[in-house]
């Protein structure tokens, strides 16, 4: 061996095939395109989910709702917002506001739901959807009753649903450049998970089970400790800091615990309507894992697109078929997974939650594909089906409150 | 292009003095070919790059040539010429043509040592300098010239490399720590200070802790934020293989390379090998091995290597302050490249990193003036010092140094491997001798100056320090070097402010002044967290009132908890997963920084310009590759 070469390491910086940084090089060369069809959707969507929600509000069937997560002090509220830290953290805020209300909740949700959705749009006509379709996108991603549902009922979940959708976007981008600010990215938000969702540990495994096929840097042992360790350290951060924040701030870390399992075990509660759901499938995990599979595929059949994209990746992704079908898998998986994992421990999982993750997972995978323009044919109709089923699906309006929006908006 | 790339001397004589060499037995017709093919491609003269290979020698080329020209060769240590017919000015000729005046003859006639005699610009610039004089020429070598010069104008050029920023700029040189108004600002502010916690003890500690919070939840931000930016591949990839490729031997400038030394004589051979990989025409490089006149130890090793023709020793004659800057301002007086690069005795730069930094400059608009290379070690396994020495060089040249770049905030240069346009360096008054962080002086300096620093993505591996005291000596001096930096550059802050724009203007706050500043408040805030912890979080609570306490919590908690967070991060761009789990100990490295950082203050206070030199050559792989160069040194005679 010569003697610098006991010295110095191979060059090992980040310098990847010009095939793998084309994979991004499409949208990030249209930065900054699309910003106002962003906009305009983001009002258009905001007004949609207003006008629900005020159709809702004047029938009386808003304020049940809107309470419970609104009531922060008290038990119901507790158990509702505790394990939502970030939401926690929002409404602190928004109760500060003078005279403000549970409506400022509404407003709050529908406001973000419709910025995701602008967002959603613009990044559709970076990667060359024509407005027209994009648009077409957006507008039925929030008439989905589901959507329209948390956005303008200002349920915690609009947060989750968004978190997961970002995460599956930062997973994309982990498989295509794999360098250190996609690793940062995806570290952060499983991070944000956990401050948004406490059931964040059953949709963070399935992500993380994945990881060694999608991340081409985990060669070994080594190197797949390292990389988990740099996923995991931010959740890390963020659990310690809410235990011991709780300490300093003088609240016994079992508090927040507390607080944390009251919603993970919510379902428990006998004024639940979780708990029917919770009744029926609790400790299984394959009888609630294919009625989720079953309930994903009816309210969103865009899955069925992906799917195909899937099996058929080596066909689209010759060269490196495993990129695409990380975000593809946890589109079609992650919901339905997650939901199983948490009905077997008996933790609170609403088949509604299982819809708008599988939503918001569809929505993010579709941003990281290039369709061609038969297949955003199908991609829209698609969505037009499911949206459609979903007004229609008893399965899905199991919950009086939620019926009664229902009637409300559809003013039945 | 300076003149040295050009080919001066005609082909056919340099073929004629070559095929005296070869009748004379001292070279090969092969050798002579090959030469000549380099030649060709270099576009170098034959002499150089015969000598610049290690054929022969310089003064064997100079004594062929005066042989073939029927001249005289001189050799001008044994005999000087005329300090009446010298001038100090001209120096930069007597270095770039290899001329200098020898000799008045008694019939007035010029008498001009020249190592090309018969090169057209040199015959020019005598005709220019000695206007209706008769001129005649002698043979010198190249070491004579640098020698003649050093000994002419030792004082001279000695004085201009520890005074000429001094006497140009004193308002931006370290010779004085603090200036009177900011010794009147520091005791105005201590004196409040103090008179106010006598007065209101419980709103002056709240208004500290305030102030504490909110320049650490900065500082963190700012570093949140610098990560993130560089942590994008868009920042690896500066110049790629092919743009290097691209590049032509024949147009690439002379380059020249400083390695100041002082008493590293056993890690030389590691930096001659070095240069001799690079990926650069041989007789393009201008090597200059800068030692201490008084480290005969060095300077023997030097000698005693018998390097090719590159390689120059320039010795410093002994002034204080003694430090690097100095040292490098001296040889840069001898500089013949465009450009110049500073390595360290131990580096080991990547072979290709002078043409990517010629790709850059060539590519970048005229105001970029200097190229940082990124540092990290080979050693890093040694110990658990080299270990968090590697992780935090790779934090901050991999991420922190390129986020700095992308957000038009000045950057401290890098002890060494800073590549400069020669002359933009000697206009802004080249390194400051004062200063013992005299490269992130420099950059921000530079900054000042309109001009620009960028980063290239290639790397050069150095010598960790692994041993506890040294590590500790050195890291005070570049803690010290940025209290001195901070405290030259905040003499006029709204200059700066003016200067600099306002981003920019908080860069260099964040990354300058708070760091050895959080380094030494550190320990204060660790030891309130214990007395927190011992006392309960109430007793300490009327210090933080509402919003600060969590902004105090957040740094607590998610502030460090991130900062160890990035230093897990720093590797991953080199895919060195092995020390992944070593970045969970930062904080213990930390303590480290404080305890350096307290003996960088006192040494501010009582040895302002004091060098903490760094002991190389202690790591078990220096040692075996030195022992793998010395046997490869040995077995070449035999083969």
């Amino acid at each position: 061996m010569s003697a610098n070469s006991s010295l110095v390491p191979p060059q090992r910086q980040a310098e990847l095939p010009r095939g793998r940084q084309a994979l991004h090089s499409s949208v990030l060369a249209a930065r900054g395109a699309g910003g106002w069809l962003g906009l305009v959707v983001t009002i258009a969507t905001t007004l949609l989910f207003v006008a629900a929600a005020n159709r809702a509000f004047t029938g009386g069937y808003l304020a049940p709702l809107l309470g419970v997560v609104w009531d922060v002090e008290t038990n119901a509220g507790g158990q509702s917002v505790g394990g939502h830290w970030l939401e926690q953290g929002l409404l602190a805020l928004v109760q500060t506001i003078p005279n403000g209300g549970p409506e400022l909740l509404v407003l709050l949700t529908s406001l973000v739901t419709g910025l995701a959705i602008g967002q959603f749009c613009r990044t559709l006509q970076r990667r060359g959807w024509p407005i027209s379709l994009a648009t077409l996108a957006g507008l039925l991603v929030a008439l989905h009753p589901v959507t329209l549902y948390l956005a303008s009922s200002g349920q915690p979940m609009v947060f989750a649903a968004m978190s997961i959708a970002i995460l599956l976007v930062s997973v994309d981008r982990a498989a295509a450049l794999s360098d250190a600010q996609s690793l940062m990215t995806l570290g952060l938000a499983f991070a944000l998970l956990f401050l948004i969702e406490p059931n964040a540990l059953y949709m963070v495994l399935p992500v993380l089970a994945i990881m060694p096929w999608v991340l081409v840097d985990m060669r070994d042992g080594i190197s797949g400790a390292a990389l988990f360790l740099i996923l995991i350290v931010p959740s890390i951060v963020v659990i310690a800091t809410l235990l011991a924040g709780s300490l300093v701030v003088g609240v016994a870390p079992e508090t927040i615990l507390r607080h944390w399992l009251a919603v993970l075990h919510g379902s428990l509660s006998e004024d639940s309507l979780g708990a029917t759901w919770m009744s029926e499938r609790g400790g299984t995990f394959f009888d609630p894992l294919l009625d989720l599979l079953g309930l994903a595929f009816g309210c969103c059949p865009v899955l069925i697109l992906v799917l195909w994209r899937l099996l058929a990746s080596p066909l689209f992704e010759p060269r490196r078929p495993h990129i695409r079908t990380g975000t593809a898998v946890l589109a079609v998986a992650l919901a339905p997974l997650a939901g199983a994992m948490a009905v077997l421990f008996w933790h609170q999982q609403t088949r509604m939650a299982a819809v708008a993750i599988t939503i918001a997972a569809v929505c993010a995978w579709t941003t990281t594909v290039s369709l061609r323009m038969t297949e955003r044919g199908v991609w829209l109709l698609a969505l037009l089906l499911g949206v459609v089923l979903s007004w229609q699906a008893s399965w899905l309006w199991v919950d009086a409150d939620k019926l009664a929006w229902r009637s409300a908006v559809l003013g039945g | 292009m300076s003149a040295s790339t050009q080919r001066l001397v005609p082909n056919v004589f340099e073929a004629a003095v070559a095929a005296q060499l070869v009748a004379d037995g001292r070279l090969t017709a092969p050798d002579v070919a090959a030469a000549r093919v380099l030649s060709d491609k270099w576009n170098t003269e034959l002499g150089e790059t015969l000598s610049a290979t290690g054929k022969l020698s310089a003064l064997e080329w100079g004594r062929a040539v005066a042989a073939q020209l029927r001249l005289r060769l001189v050799d001008l240590a044994q005999e000087p010429p005329d300090p009446g017919l010298i001038h100090p000015n001209e120096r930069p000729d007597y270095i770039s043509l290899g001329v200098m005046p020898w000799r008045m003859l008694p019939d007035g006639a010029i008498v001009i040592a020249a190592t090309r005699p018969l090169a057209p610009v040199v015959r020019a610039w005598a005709a220019a300098r000695f206007p209706g004089r008769a001129i005649t020429y002698v043979v010198t070598a190249k070491f004579d010239i640098i020698w003649a010069v050093q000994c002419s104008f030792d004082h001279l050029i000695e004085a201009d490399a520890r005074e000429a920023l001094f006497n140009a700029r004193p308002d931006l040189s370290a010779k004085t720590t603090l200036t009177v108004n900011q010794v009147i600002v520091t005791w105005v502010v201590l004196s409040v200070v103090i008179i106010a916690m006598f007065i209101r003890p419980l709103q002056t500690a709240i208004l500290i802790s305030s102030m504490v919070t909110v320049l650490y939840t900065g500082c963190f931000l700012f570093r949140f934020m610098l990560t993130w930016v560089g942590a994008h591949r868009r920042m690896d990839v500066t110049v790629s293989p092919s743009e290097v490729a691209s590049l032509n031997d024949a147009d690439l400038p002379v380059f020249t390379v400083l390695v100041p030394m002082y008493r590293e004589a056993a890690v030389l051979p590691i930096l001659v090998e070095s240069i001799r990989r690079m990926d650069y025409p041989r007789a393009k490089l201008d090597v200059k091995l800068v030692l201490e006149a008084e480290d005969v130890e060095t300077i023997d090793a030097a000698k005693a290597l018998q390097a090719e023709s590159p390689f120059e020793i320039i010795r410093v004659p002994p002034s204080e302050p003694k430090t690097k800057p100095k040292a490098c301002n001296y040889a840069l007086r001898f500089a013949r490249g465009e450009y110049v690069v500073v390595f360290d005795a131990e580096d080991i730069p990547e072979p290709d990193q002078l043409k990517k930094v010629v790709a850059v400059f060539r590519s970048s608009k005229p105001n970029v003036v200097c190229v940082q290379a990124r540092l990290n070690y080979y050693n890093r396994d040694d110990n658990f010092l080299t270990r968090m020495f590697t992780l935090e060089y790779s934090l901050w040249f991999d991420y922190l140094l390129p986020g700095l770049h992308a957000l038009n905030i000045p950057i401290p240069l890098g002890g060494t491997s800073n590549h400069f346009r020669t002359a933009a360096l000697l206009r802004v008054g080249a390194w400051d001798p004062y200063n013992v962080t005299e490269d992130a002086d420099l950059g921000v300096r530079m900054t000042q100056e309109g001009m620009r620093v960028v980063v290239v993505n290639s790397t050069t591996y150095e010598e960790a320090n692994g041993v506890l005291g040294s590590w500790i000596n050195q890291r005070s001096r570049w803690i010290k070097g940025y209290m001195q930096t901070w405290l030259v550059h905040m003499r006029n802050p709204l200059r700066l402010r003016r200067q600099l724009g306002f981003g920019a203007f908080w860069g260099f706050q964040l990354f300058i002044g708070f760091p050895p500043l959080t380094a030494l408040l550190n320990p204060l805030l660790w030891a309130t967290f214990i007395i927190t912890m011992i006392v309960g979080p109430e007793r300490l609570r009327p210090l933080f009132p509402g919003v600060i306490l969590y902004l105090a919590v957040f740094n607590l908690l998610v502030g460090n908890a991130m900062c160890i967070y990035f230093s897990i991060l720093a590797v991953a761009k080199r895919r060195w997963y092995m020390l992944v789990p070593w970045g969970l100990l930062a904080p213990a490295y930390w303590v480290l920084h404080s305890v350096a950082a307290y003996k960088a203050l006192w040494q501010l206070i009582v040895k302002p310009h004091h060098w903490e030199k760094t002991t190389h050559g202690t790591s078990a792989t220096t040692v075996a590759t030195l022992a793998e160069l010395n046997r490869r040194e040995q077995r070449m005679p035999a083969e």
